[in-house]
C-alpha cells in the first residue's frame, strides 16, 4: 500500500503541478518578497509608528489571503475532474483501496499548501527580518501562528474535497466561495453581531462554518498563549469535514458510463 | 473453480424515471479457465454495463460476480485481473512510459523495466515511450491500454472493445498475441463489434441484447461465418440460433 500511495502521488505532482502552477507559485513569492521590502523601501523604520509595529499580525493578515487563494488554485475538481477524465478508472482498475486515492489527494493538497504559504509568507518573512532593523521578531510566536493558519487550510481542504466528490469544477469553485463568504461576511459578521447569545447560532456556526483554527490563530496572535479550546474545536470540525469526505469518497461511482 | 461467475445480475437505469432502462436482467455467465470468450451484440446492448460491473466501477441492484471465487466487491480480485477500457485517460504531462510503469506499481510489480519493454516492442510503441499520453493516436492510445491490461501476471484480462480504434495490421498483432497467451492458459474476456475478430480469436461467443443473454455459442461447434449469419437472422426474427 506504501508503494501504491507513493506511485499515485507522484502520478498527483505529474498531472497537477503543471507549468502554469509554478508560474503562479514564482509569481506569489516574487510579490510576497516585494511586499516585505516596501516598508524598507518608504523608509518606514526611519518613522515614529515603527515603534508601533506587530510583526504578528502581518503576518496573519497574510495568512488569511494566500490560504483561501492557495484552495481555491489547488482543490477544485480534485476528486471530479478524476471522475471525468478516467484517471479513477486507470487506477481502481488495480488492487486500491479507496483510501488510498483519497490520501493521496490530501497529501498532494497539503503538500501544495505548505508549498504556497512558505512563497507568500515565510520567504517573505526571512526577507523582511533582514531588511527591517530592531523590529522584534520572535520565530516561535510566527511558525504557531502559521500552524494554526496552515490547520485552518486543511479544514478548507477537507471541505473541499467533501464538495468535490459531489460537484462539478465550476460548482466546486462556486460553493466554495458561497462558503467562505457566509462564513466570514454573514456569520461571522452580520449574524454574530445580532444572534450572538443564541446557543441554536452557536451550534450551527461551530458545525457548519467551523473556525476554530482561525480563532486560536487570532487568540495566539492577541495573548501568546495556546488556545486550547479554540484549537481543539478546530480539530473537531477537521476531522468531521475529513470524515464526510471519507465517506462520501467510499459512496460516490468512480466512473461514468460509456458507451455501451 | 470458475474464472468468471456471474449470477441473477440485474441493473437498471433511470430508475426514478418514467421509462427506466434495464441494461442487465437476471443476466447468468460461468466462464472457465483458459478460455477466450467474445461478447457481441448491439449498441446498448448491456456489454459495457456488464464490464463495468465485472470491474467494480458500477454497482448492480442486485446478484453476484465472483472471479476466480473472490467476490468482486472485494477490491482484491484485481490482483488476477488486466483490464482495458473503451475510454482512455489522456494527460499532457504524463509519459507513456510512466503511465505503464505506474500501472505495473498498483498492479504489485513495482520492478517491471522488462516486461514494459517488450510489450512495447511487441506493439510496436517502443519510440512512443518517451511521448506523452496526449499526443499519441487513438489507435496508439489504445495499444497503451491493451498493454496495460497484460502487465504483471493477471489470470484474466477483459478487454472493452479492443480492437475499435486499432489499423488491420494492429489488430492482427493483437490476435496473435492473444492466441499466444491463450497458451499460457489466460483467460480473456472481450467484448467487440467486429465479428471477424471474435470469431477467429474465441473458443465462445456471448450475444447479448437488451440487457439479457440471447446466445451461448462455442466457435468450435460453429461454422465460419456462422457469428454473422446469426448476427443477421437475429435482426429479422429476435432469436440468435
Amino acid at each position: 500500500m506504501k508503494t501504491q500511495l507513493q506511485a499515485i502521488l507522484k502520478a498527483e505532482f505529474t498531472r497537477y503541478f503543471t507549468l502554469s502552477k509554478i508560474i503562479i507559485l514564482s509569481l506569489v513569492t516574487i510579490l510576497g518578497v516585494v511586499i516585505a521590502m516596501l516598508p524598507s523601501w518608504l523608509g518606514f523604520f526611519d518613522s515614529e509608528a515603527a515603534g508601533f509595529f506587530a510583526i504578528k499580525d502581518i503576518f496573519t493578515y497574510a495568512l488569511k489571503i494566500i490560504i483561501p487563494f492557495s484552495i481555491f488554485f489547488i482543490t477544485p475538481g480534485i476528486i471530479a475532474n478524476d471522475v471525468n477524465n478516467f484517471w479513477f478508472r486507470t487506477v481502481f482498475s488495480r488492487p486500491v483501496q479507496r483510501q488510498t486515492v483519497l490520501a493521496s489527494k490530501y497529501i498532494y493538497a497539503s503538500l501544495l499548501l505548505l508549498l504556497f504559504t512558505i512563497a507568500f509568507c515565510l520567504i517573505p518573512l526571512i526577507v523582511f527580518s533582514f531588511t527591517a532593523p530592531g523590529i522584534e521578531f520572535n520565530v516561535f510566536s510566527v511558525l504557531s501562528i502559521w500552524f494554526f493558519a496552515y490547520m485552518e487550510g486543511l479544514l478548507f481542504i477537507s471541505i473541499a474535497i467533501w464538495f468535490s466528490c459531489f460537484l462539478s469544477k465550476f460548482f466546486n469553485v462556486l460553493l466554495l466561495a458561497i462558503w467562505m463568504f457566509a462564513d466570514n461576511i454573514v456569520i461571522n459578521g452580520v449574524l454574530a453581531n445580532f444572534f450572538w447569545d443564541s446557543p441554536i447560532m452557536g451550534v450551527f456556526t461551530e458545525f457548519f462554518f467551523p473556525n476554530g483554527f482561525a480563532n486560536a490563530a487570532s487568540f495566539y496572535s492577541l495573548k501568546d498563549s495556546f488556545p486550547v479550546e479554540h484549537f481543539f474545536w478546530g480539530m473537531a470540525a477537521l476531522t468531521f469535514f475529513g470524515a464526510l469526505s471519507y465517506l462520501h469518497f467510499s459512496l460516490i461511482n468512480i466512473d461514468r458510463p460509456g458507451n455501451d | 473453480m470458475k474464472a468468471i461467475e456471474i449470477s441473477k445480475l440485474n441493473k437498471t437505469f433511470n430508475k426514478k424515471s418514467k421509462m427506466p432502462t434495464r441494461a442487465l436482467i437476471d443476466f447468468d455467465v460461468e466462464i472457465i479457465p483458459g478460455e477466450v470468450v467474445g461478447l457481441i451484440g448491439p449498441n446498448g446492448a448491456g456489454k459495457t454495463t456488464l464490464i463495468r460491473i465485472l470491474m467494480g466501477f458500477d454497482n448492480a441492484d442486485s446478484g453476484s460476480v465472483s472471479v476466480f471465487g473472490i467476490d468482486n466487491q472485494d477490491y482484491r480480485f484485481k490482483q488476477l485481473v488486466g483490464f482495458q477500457s473503451d475510454n482512455q485517460y489522456r494527460s499532457k504531462t504524463m509519459k507513456t512510459y510512466d503511465f505503464l510503469v505506474l500501472n505495473s506499481i498498483l498492479a504489485g510489480f513495482p520492478n517491471n523495466d522488462e516486461q514494459i519493454h517488450t510489450l512495447l516492442e511487441y506493439f510496436k510503441l517502443s519510440q512512443a515511450a518517451d511521448k506523452s499520453l496526449v499526443s499519441l493516436s487513438k489507435g496508439m492510445r489504445q495499444k497503451v491500454e491493451l498493454i496495460s491490461s497484460f502487465i504483471g501476471k493477471p489470470k484474466l484480462v477483459v478487454l472493452d472493445e479492443p480492437t475499435a480504434a486499432l489499423d488491420p495490421p494492429s489488430v492482427f498483432e493483437l490476435r496473435d498475441f492473444i492466441s499466444e497467451q491463450k497458451k499460457s492458459g489466460m483467460t480473456i474476456l472481450f467484448s467487440s463489434h467486429h465479428l471477424t475478430e471474435v470469431e477467429k480469436v474465441s473458443d465462445r461467443i456471448l450475444f447479448i441484447d437488451s440487457g439479457e443473454l440471447k446466445g451461448n455459442v462455442l466457435t468450435s461447434e460453429a461454422g465460419p461465418g456462422f457469428i454473422e449469419e446469426a448476427f443477421r437472422r437475429y435482426e429479422s426474427e429476435r432469436s440468435f440460433l
